[in-house]
């Protein structure tokens, strides 16, 4: 499991997941995503190399998410392959975050703050 | 079948879900099987691993079945009882992030069972190689019916296969709508969810679309559908069937116009009741009533059934409801209406009277000769409502009758009838009973009181005296004796025994009658006939609780002695 940040502007900042979320990938990056929670207001997780997502790396998506939303920011999982996006439609996790089919999309849908 | 224990860590969990992973595929069972398989082993077993509590040893054991394409799991632990399969969902929001992991085992499991057995909780599950699917089956959904190939394509991709058992539950009425349901196979019932019970308003036959509506507005189900046959179906989620429409909005269009049929089914169903109702209420269903239920056309059938089946439970209710009527008038023709034993003539005067509570009541009195001179009087009152107590109150009346024409000594004889109500007594009921036995040559009132409020004797001043209460109540304990006291009345003085309906009887504040008010109406009486007496109480008392549902059976006795 890797997770890649990048910087866009308007402070808004990409973290791109390769793997499986499961759980050792799932605790390969919840550190990673601490710091995240901790730093950024505007955030979207590029999920499109990401074959498997369950409970796990769900938990540790939606922590991140509350975090950020708790201060006011707005985080949103971008082009998820179809089963994790099967995965995140019936978690119920768009209560949370933003879900988007494209990285260009969920960049906007973060930035409007 | 393929077993391995798995170790109390989430190490071990991960090595398991690979395992498992190895076998299904070298049974060769598809992609997406394998991985919704994995979601849910990783739900079930980090969730025993991280949540679950056990005395001592977790015990673990993950088995493992390849079956025609479907991977059957069983998961079982020592831990403390869980129920995964019905607990109830959190909904996801800002505070928590708790319940995903449960929506994900309860839709990606085609079938989810949970068992304790032994100490040992047993979760059996089921993941589905996804259905065989024609788009074509899809267009005789009305909801279905404009959207093109492509969407409804990416709809049923995004779906679970789902197999119910008959009486199985797809919908909860009152749960938020997290999914839809496509039947695929089989039938369901909707049933609205009363407090008097449950009421099918439709049967529901595949290929339809249920829970559509909820799912799209995010409202709560309205009602609950349960399994009348095995159902095949799938469930696609609240995200995924918006999604659809947002893709192709035109099919929106077939959701309407199902919605507005569904509108206007359920003003003519309205009409329909209204005038059924009516009919039901005049106890006639006419002709022309009948006729209409009859060519309502298809798409009022499930109304038509579901009024069907309403009218057959009104009219159950009522002939209960005459049963308990014709139990209420057997039960007071057990008891004496006017005392005209001739040996009576110018010795007493007495006067019995209950006035029942709403339904059948139990208290009970009797009046009877038990030889030329001497009288029996009883009053009790069985504990309870309804049918038993009223088939106790008469069984009580009967083995009294019976056993004191026996001439027993009075404690011997109670004793007896005790010990017979106790044998007749499976549901345990009990009563209170006063019986006394006045010689009328002498006025001697020998008695027993089987814990029932003690009768009062009414001085020729207007004083009243308590006689005491002992023991208590009759049928609760088997071999149970009790004293036999005695008193005297004197020429010109009353008994009078009453229930505690009297005393306790409430005015619409919930205020209780009281003794109090009582032994002033009786010294106030003009005494002395027995009728007018209890005539007294009862009017004090009707007029004191006028307004109020009388909540037990009210009954009084009276027995004056002449004046020499």
């Amino acid at each position: 499991m890797q997770l890649n940040i990048e910087d866009l502007p308007d402070g808004v900042t990409k973290a791109i997941l390769a793997g499986r979320m499961d759980i050792d990938g799932a605790s390969a990056v919840d550190m990673q995503f601490n710091v995240l929670a901790g730093n950024k207001r505007a955030l979207v997780v590029d999920l499109s190399q990401v074959s498997f997502i369950a409970s796990m790396g769900l938990r540790t998506l939606m922590t991140c998410a509350r975090a950020i939303s708790s201060k006011g920011g707005r985080m949103a999982l971008a082009s998820p392959q179809d089963n994790v996006r099967r995965v995140l439609d019936t978690s119920g996790v768009e209560d949370l975050m933003g879900v988007l089919p494209s990285v260009e999309s969920a960049v906007s849908f973060v930035r409007t703050t | 079948m393929h077993r391995r224990p798995v170790r109390d860590d989430l190490s071990d969990v991960s090595d398991a879900m690979g395992w498992a992973d190895a076998i299904a595929a070298e049974a060769g069972l598809g992609e997406r099987v394998r991985h919704d398989l994995q979601v849910c082993l990783e739900e079930a077993l980090s969730n025993l691993v991280i949540h679950a509590h056990a005395a001592g040893e977790k015990d673990i054991a993950l088995e493992l079945l390849a079956d025609g394409g479907n991977a059957l799991v069983q998961i079982s632990d020592r831990c403390a009882p869980f129920d995964v399969a019905t607990a109830p969902l959190p909904r996801p929001d800002a505070a928590r992030t708790g319940g995903a992991g449960l929506r994900l085992l309860r839709t990606f499991a085609g079938a989810l069972h949970y068992a304790r057995e032994d100490d040992r909780n047993v979760l059996r599950l089921t993941v589905h190689a996804p259905a065989v699917i024609d788009t074509a089956t899809f267009k005789n959904i009305p909801a279905f019916a404009e959207m093109p190939d492509a969407a409804l394509r990416q709809l049923i991709d995004a779906s679970a296969t789902h197999v119910f058992e008959t009486a199985a539950r797809l919908m909860t009425q009152g749960e938020t709508s997290e999914f839809c349901i496509i039947l695929l196979e089989g039938s369901v019932s909707i049933v609205n969810e009363r407090q008097s019970g449950a009421f099918p308003v439709a049967n529901v036959h595949a290929p339809a679309l249920i829970g559509e509506i909820g799912a799209l507005a995010d409202l709560p189900r309205t009602a609950s559908a349960v399994a009348l046959t095995p159902v095949t179906a799938i469930t696609a989620s609240s995200a995924a069937l918006r999604r659809a429409f947002d893709n192709a909005p035109r099919s929106l269009h077939g959701v309407i116009r199902q919605l507005g049929q569904q509108i206007r089914n359920v003003n003519t169903a309205l009409g329909l009741y209204a005038d059924g109702l009516g009919a039901l209420e005049r106890g006639e269903i006419d002709q022309t009533l009948a006729h209409d239920l009859d060519h309502l056309g298809p798409n009022l059938e499930n109304f038509t059934e579901a009024f069907r089946r309403l009218t057959k439970r009104i009219e159950q209710e009522r002939r209960t409801r005459a049963e308990m009527a014709s139990a209420a008038v057997i039960q007071r023709e057990m008891l004496p209406r006017e005392m005209g034993d001739e040996r009576l003539a110018g010795r007493c005067d007495v006067f019995g009277d209950m006035t029942p509570a709403k339904h059948v009541g139990g208290d009970l009195y009797d009046v009877f000769m038990l030889d030329d001179d001497r009288l029996a009087l009883c009053v009790g009152d069985v504990c309870g409502k309804g049918v038993p107590a009223s088939l106790f109150m008469c069984i009580t009346v009967t083995t009294l009758r019976i056993v004191a024409r026996e001439g027993l000594a009075l404690d011997d004889m109670m004793a007896k009838v005790n010990t017979s109500l106790f044998a007749q007594n499976p549901t345990s009921i009990f009563a209170t009973l006063f019986f006394g036995v006045v010689d009328l040559r002498n006025g001697r009132l020998t008695y027993v009181n089987c814990g029932h409020n003690p009768p009062l004797v009414l001085h020729r001043d207007g004083a009243c005296t308590p006689l005491a209460s002992s023991g208590p109540p009759l049928a609760i304990l088997p071999a149970k004796r009790w004293p036999v006291q005695e008193a005297t009345l004197a020429p010109g003085e009353a008994l009078f025994i009453f229930s505690d309906g009297v005393t306790e009887a409430l005015d619409v504040g919930g205020v209780e009658y009281g003794e109090e008010r009582l032994l002033h109406v009786l010294s106030g009486a003009p005494v002395r006939d027995a009728k007018g007496l209890v005539a007294a109480v009862n009017q004090n008392v009707a007029r004191f609780a006028e307004g109020a549902e009388q909540a037990d059976d009210i009954t009084c006795l009276a027995l004056v002695l002449p004046t020499k």
